[in-house]
């Protein structure tokens, strides 16, 4: 499964710069004194779509064809789109919670940082685990208009916060609340995976 | 032991099916799989690489049921399909990390021995390649893991006849260790009468015939004759014409007809477009 992971960190690498760039970019903006909640969750939901990007990508080129015929099993092929997923995740959410720690500490409390670093990571996990079941079975066009949908999901959720009142600077969860998301997150990502192996082994390549 | 062995093999699509194909290629031997578009070849390379389901029947490679630990099976196959499946980003250095990590047997300097006699760049993007690159570099990939068999679907398309008759000796020289095989589909008749030891036609999903080349070429004649002269002969003694406003060309078997009548050897290819094709 190694050169699976390995081809793609070279896809990532080549088609998902972007993807880096704004994720930096948007790092900093978290950095400065009007930086909201937005700027932290908005690079996670990119993050999380890598994968999909990914699959779409082996689609155009044959690549999902041709890996019926390399020895890897249905579930390693379906387990190294969700090892991206998380990989994308937990770069991202480390790079938030740098954010994090140097907006609020000194003043504030290390265990707030692990706090929303573990809530951010279950946020980061929702896109992979929700449209991969659906790319598996489906293709990867249908499942991108499963991801709009959680794009638009997510974003009218922060409009009616918006609408409520002003995004929050940040979130501010305990550590209890944050493992319980976490928690509940690594259920659904698992039973995703289980779905999608389930789907993909159905599948005629 | 035979490389592969097919029994009773079915599968069902909505307005085809292959159906009931038996086949068996002895190692050390190369079979040309010949059949029009949408004949069944690739839905049979498919089903030996376990890639789509088989509504019944059975397929062993080399004794082993491909249902059964397809993936150790299929560390011994090397495949070219007629699309190259590889990602448009990654260079040939990079395909060479991939494919290290993904076959207990890869050859390092084997493969980059692959690249250089087949003139292949290392550091240039797979999607800036010609076709004929790509199918190059499809076979480089597929010999550098040391496999026992070859799974090659349309492989030599693409390839200018220079190049092609380099690969196509490549998998010849492949079958000279007894211990591998070929299986190989190609439109390009003259490629597989040129280092096949077995042919089999393939027709609509039925298997026309699987027999040793030179077998099936001693049997079979080409006959030109008028259309009276055919009529004098049994009918089972042709296996396929095509009328022509000049008279009758006429796939007959060689020990059925008479020693008198004059008859011309017959290639493969027009072998397999007479069986198929009563008249044109």
């Amino acid at each position: 499964m190694k050169g699976l992971l390995l081809k793609d960190f070279y896809m990532s690498m080549r088609y998902c710069r972007s993807v880096l760039i704004i994720v930096a970019v948007f790092f900093l903006l978290s950095l400065s004194p009007d930086g909201n909640l937005f700027f932290m969750l908005y690079p996670l939901i990119l993050a999380g779509a890598i994968p999909m990007s990914l699959i779409a990508y082996e689609e155009r080129d044959n690549w999902t064809t041709y890996s019926g015929t390399l020895p890897y099993s249905r579930a390693q092929l379906v387990c190294t789109k969700y090892l991206m997923g998380l990989i994308c995740g937990v770069l991202t959410c480390c790079l938030s919670m740098v954010g994090i720690a140097l907006r609020t500490l000194p003043d504030g409390q290390i265990a707030q940082v692990f706090a929303q670093g573990m809530m951010l990571l279950a946020l980061s996990l929702v896109s992979p685990a929700v449209t991969l079941p659906f790319i598996f079975k489906w293709g990867p066009e249908k499942g991108r208009i499963l991801f709009y949908v959680v794009l638009v999901g997510v974003s009218g959720l922060s409009g009616a916060v918006a609408s409520i009142g002003q995004i929050p600077e940040t979130l501010t969860v305990s550590l209890a609340a944050g493992a319980a998301a976490l928690g509940v997150m690594a259920l659904v990502f698992a039973l995703s995976y289980r779905l999608s192996v389930l789907f993909y082994r159905k599948r005629e390549l | 032991m035979d490389a592969l062995d097919i029994r009773n093999l079915t599968k069902h699509y909505p307005g085809f099916t292959l159906d009931n194909l038996n086949l068996t290629l002895p190692s050390g031997c190369i079979m040309g799989l010949i059949g029009e578009n949408g004949a069944g070849k690739s839905t049979t390379i498919k089903l030996i690489l376990d890639m789509i389901r088989k509504d019944s029947g059975s397929i062993r490679i080399w004794g082993k049921d491909n249902a059964e630990g397809i993936r150790d099976i299929k560390q011994d196959i090397g495949v070219v399909l007629d699309e190259v499946g590889l990602p448009g980003c990654l260079t040939a250095t990079q395909v060479e990390h991939i494919m290290r990590h993904t076959f207990k047997n890869w050859d390092a300097p084997l493969y980059a021995s692959t690249l250089k006699q087949l003139s292949l760049p290392e550091n240039k993007p797979f999607n800036t390649f010609s076709r004929g690159m790509k199918m190059k570099l499809g076979v480089a990939i597929a010999l550098s893991h040391h496999p026992r068999l070859l799974i090659l679907d349309e492989a030599t398309s693409g390839l200018d006849p220079v190049v092609r008759d380099e690969v196509v000796e490549m998998f010849s020289e492949f079958t000279r260790d007894e211990n591998h095989a070929v299986l190989m589909s190609s439109h390009i008749v003259s490629d597989l009468e040129k280092i096949c030891d077995y042919i089999a036609f393939l027709h609509k999903g039925k298997l026309l015939l699987c027999e040793e080349k030179d077998e099936l070429l001693a049997q079979y004649a080409l006959l030109s004759c008028s259309e009276a002269q055919l009529s004098q002969l049994s009918p089972a003694a042709v296996a396929g014409k095509r009328v022509t406003p000049y008279g009758v060309e006429a796939l007959v078997r060689r020990e059925i007809v008479s020693t008198g009548m004059p008859v011309r050897p017959v290639s493969l290819e027009e072998l397999f477009i007479l069986m198929v094709k009563e008249e044109i």
